[in-house]
């Protein structure tokens, strides 16, 4: 174990410290006097990781799709036959868990007992037990999940659209998988899967609250020994930036068009911290460009072509990029129409000296309240800064760094013709 | 951390809870209403037309460029029933001013929210028609995108069915034809009938000068010779005498099953620890029973929970299920509200869902809005309770309370929304 940092920010007056434990678990502990506090340790496993080999296996091996999601479903039973979240109960903590495309993330919050539900909590996620009723059991729930999710408009619109800009990447995919593909799941794919990603090396625990770093590594001694290291390599696809289909299109029960226009990025820097760069262009251009404060909007409101719901979706990640505007609408191809002629006339000039400095303080606000939960705190974190490799106050400087003529240039790169697809859903 | 409550005009409240906890403040300013049929609609409009622009900042993109200016401290518009009171209003999260190089951003807040109520932009006399024409358009989409959510369409409807007749079945937003209706002349009238005769709750949490609040309050908000409108007394939801079924198919996969009850418990401080430990044995802590044994055990549903209406006596339990499974899952959810009734809880789900209610209650301090909100269901108690005190009265509570407060529980409603896309070819595979 290395000598544990002190990370802090004069600002924020916020601090907190990263050691790596034995286990090659990177740890962060977060102190923050607010009454509850949150543990959250996360894997680099999520719906894109479905082609992977682990050690010094020579060929890559594809799992059905799902299987991050049906993992995370599954690590919360034991061997003992007890539900983990019967024994959160006992401490009287909060738990859940989720699965993205590039990370899934097991939770806790408690106000007593901070240290017992940790422990709690790094048990379950290293200590899997898969049989073949469990399993079964499982795919009810879960095909209630996907089923759920394919009813939702607003998700199928989504999923098209990135269906519509990739062809190969497994980002196309939905996360939860299908009905027919978790049927496929067995306990031996999920142990394959465990012990490919589950690995402490492979992860990062965070504890925000009234955590001492102390007590949090004497729990990791205990629940984390004889865990050696095991290199994970997940095969990625690399497509360049033009769109897969121009038009996906789908129908449902829904009241009028929906729409998700995309817009596929292939520039993505292998320095962390140029992609964080990057994905703040990503906010400026939305809070500018797209956002209630920009003449586009106005005048697509204002002309009854988009409603409220109209917003922006944008990922800026290691294994895929993209850009994307929703709405409902009466008319999609008229929408499109102005996407496209804005993205080529009007979107770069709208980034200004004025308009960058006034989003530029909304999203430094947004950042700034951040650090009034814990929940976020450790999300953010872990999720969008240690597993990508980058630095949380890090992003302060970069916000502070950045220029109009640097979103500029991203935009003007990013907005290319041959980028986008439409994703509609129309109604039945 | 209770609130300082104080009337600072004729039915305006500020209540102010001090706090140093966070890096923004919270504000937000409500304006109470009997929910009625011919002002739903008239209230769901109000705050999106006036965010569409006032006098000052003619236009949206005005409103919004001097929001980021003020840190974005965004202003969201709610509408929302508490009882048989609708209540629209504006809320907002103004950084705390030792980051914002000391500009009291809370103040200048407070007086856009004060401006756009009190200097609306006005054409002819009344508020502009363009913006009142296009938010009637917007707010009727929305009312037809309802039926995109099945879950919450399917809540909603049986909610609708169990109060044929009863403020509760008029929606926050009134119907389409109400809202089609709405002519400028007609808003802008009740905007000044809100002005004069609505509740009006301002609620502030975080570090804050109290007496130049207080002063800003009364300067924004406080109007001589207001007649404030008298409280809606809640009508609470009779039980039935035989239990109405209502099925409804749409062309979905999944099947939305809503069981509508009603129950003869009150919103009181005496009653509300009881009715919340049960509410967690059944549905909200990690042990609870709709979890465990309908999702868990039985594998019906990747969801299965109860929303309680306190103020109108109601409790509906929600699920998502394969369309088949319609009367099982029925039975089951209805089996684990019987086995409550004949106090069929272990020690285990008991204490479980205490610890998690008292937690839970406990972390309500850390979120300002969840402070706020937290009290203002409390505004027609006799004074407060703090979570903590609250929490305190959780100790004692036994299983036979528990098992009181189930048995006041009579189904009312059964509202199934029936998935007719069924037989597709993966279902194969489900089989």
């Amino acid at each position: 174990m290395n000598k544990p940092i002190t990370v802090k920010n004069d600002l924020l007056g916020e601090q907190y410290s990263v050691v790596t434990h034995k286990s090659g678990l990177k740890i962060y502990v977060f102190p923050k006097d607010l009454t509850s506090s949150y543990c959250l340790i996360a894997t680099r496993f999520g719906s894109v990781d479905n082609t992977f080999k682990v050690g010094d296996e020579n060929e890559y091996v594809t799992v059905p799709d799902g299987v991050a999601h049906f993992l995370e479903h599954k690590l919360f039973e034991n061997e003992d036959g007890e539900d983990t979240f019967v024994k959160f109960a006992r401490t009287g903590a909060d738990a859940n868990a989720y699965t993205s495309f590039r990370v899934t993330a097991y939770l806790c919050s408690c106000t007593d007992e901070l240290y017992p539900s940790l422990e709690i909590l790094l048990r379950s996620v290293f200590s899997p037990y898969f049989t073949e009723e469990n399993v079964k059991k499982e795919q009810g729930i879960i095909a209630q999940e996907i089923r759920m999710g394919e009813d939702n408009p607003s998700n199928a619109v989504q999923y098209g659209m990135l269906e519509g800009l990739y062809e190969r990447n497994s980002v196309r995919i939905n996360i939860a998988g299908t009905v027919p593909s978790i049927m496929k799941i067995t306990p031996e794919t999920l142990y394959r899967c465990h012990k490919a990603f589950y690995n402490p090396s492979n992860m990062a625990l965070c504890v925000c609250g009234r955590a001492e770093l102390d007590e949090v590594l004497a729990v990791a001694d205990r629940c984390l020994s004889g865990i050696e290291p095991i290199p994970v390599a997940s095969q990625t696809v690399t497509e360049g930036n033009t769109a897969f289909k121009k038009r996906v299109v789908q129908r449902m029960q829904v009241s009028k068009p929906i729409v998700c226009i995309g817009v596929k990025d292939a520039d993505i820097s292998p320095d962390p911290e140029e992609r964080v760069k990057k994905s703040i262009a990503f906010d400026l251009i939305s809070a500018i460009c797209f956002e209630k404060s920009s003449d586009f909007y106005a005048s697509l409101y204002e002309g009854g072509l988009i409603s409220p719901s109209f917003s922006t979706w944008y990922e800026h990640t290691e294994s895929f990029s993209f850009f994307s505007v929703f709405t409902d609408t009466d008319e999609p191809e008229k929408l499109f129409e102005k996407f496209e002629e804005y993205s080529q006339n009007g979107l770069t000039d709208a980034i200004t000296d004025e308009s960058f400095e006034r989003c530029r303080r909304a999203l430094y606000s947004s950042f700034i309240k951040s650090f009034d939960s814990v929940d976020e705190i450790a999300n953010n974190l872990i999720v969008d800064f240690a597993l990508e490799g980058a630095e949380l106050f890090g992003y302060l400087d970069h916000v502070k760094n950045i220029t109009a003529d640097y979103v500029k240039d991203v935009a003007k790169k990013l907005f290319v013709p041959e980028a986008y697809t439409m994703s509609v859903v129309e109604p039945l | 951390m209770l609130p300082i409550r104080k009337m600072i005009g004729d039915g305006v409240a500020l209540n102010i809870i001090p706090t140093d906890k966070f890096k923004t403040n919270c504000i937000t300013v409500r304006f109470l209403c009997p929910m009625a049929e011919e002002t739903a609609a008239l209230n769901a409009l109000l705050p999106s037309v006036l965010k569409r622009g006032c006098l000052r900042l003619p236009t949206m993109t005005d409103i919004v460029k001097e929001l980021q200016m003020l840190y974005r401290s965004e202003l969201q518009s709610t509408v929302g029933r508490f009882g048989d009171t609708q209540y629209f209003g504006f809320t907002s999260y103004p950084l705390r001013a030792s980051y914002t190089e000391g500009t009291n951003v809370t103040e200048q807040i407070l007086s856009l929210m004060s401006e756009l109520m009190n200097k609306p932009l006005l054409e002819n006399g009344v508020l502009k028609a363009e913006y009142v024409e296009g938010e009637k358009r917007t707010l009727a989409d929305r009312v037809r995108a309802a039926i995109n959510d099945k879950g919450s369409y399917a809540i909603r409807r049986c909610v609708e069915e169990m109060g044929k007749g009863d403020a509760s079945s008029i929606p926050d937003t009134g119907t389409i034809e109400q809202i089609e209706a709405v002519t400028p002349e007609a808003l802008t009238k009740h905007l000044s009938s809100v002005i004069n005769t609505a509740r009006i709750e301002i609620w502030c949490a975080g570090v804050f000068d109290q007496d130049a609040l207080e002063n800003d309050c009364r300067r924004l908000f406080v109007r001589e010779g207001r007649t404030p409108c008298a409280e809606a007394e809640v009508t609470p939801i009779a039980p039935a005498d035989t239990v109405n079924n209502v099925t409804e198919d749409q062309p979905v996969k999944q099947g939305k099953l809503s069981l509508g009850f009603t129950t003869s418990i009150r919103p009181t401080p005496e009653v509300s620890a009881s009715f919340n430990l049960f509410l967690g044995v059944l549905s909200s802590s990690p042990t609870a029973k709709l979890f465990m044994n309908v999702r868990e055990k039985l594998s019906l549903c990747y969801y299965c929970y109860a929303l309680p209406d306190r103020q109108k006596g109601t409790l509906v339990v929600s699920s998502g299920i394969e369309v088949k499974n319609k009367d099982v899952a029925e039975r089951a959810i209805i089996n684990e509200i019987e086995d409550i009734k004949r106090g069929k809880v272990t020690g285990e789900e008991l204490e479980s869902a205490r610890k998690a209610l008292i937690s839970g209650w406990r972390s309500v301090c850390d979120d300002e809005m969840a402070i706020i909100n937290w009290y203002f269901s409390q505004i027609r108690w006799n004074g407060f309770i703090s979570p903590e005190e609250l929490a305190e009265k959780c100790a004692d509570i036994t299983v036979s309370d528990i098992a009181s407060v189930a048995s006041t529980l009579k189904l009312h409603t059964v509202y199934f929304l029936n998935g007719t896309l069924i037989g597709e070819s993966e279902d194969e595979d489900y089989e």
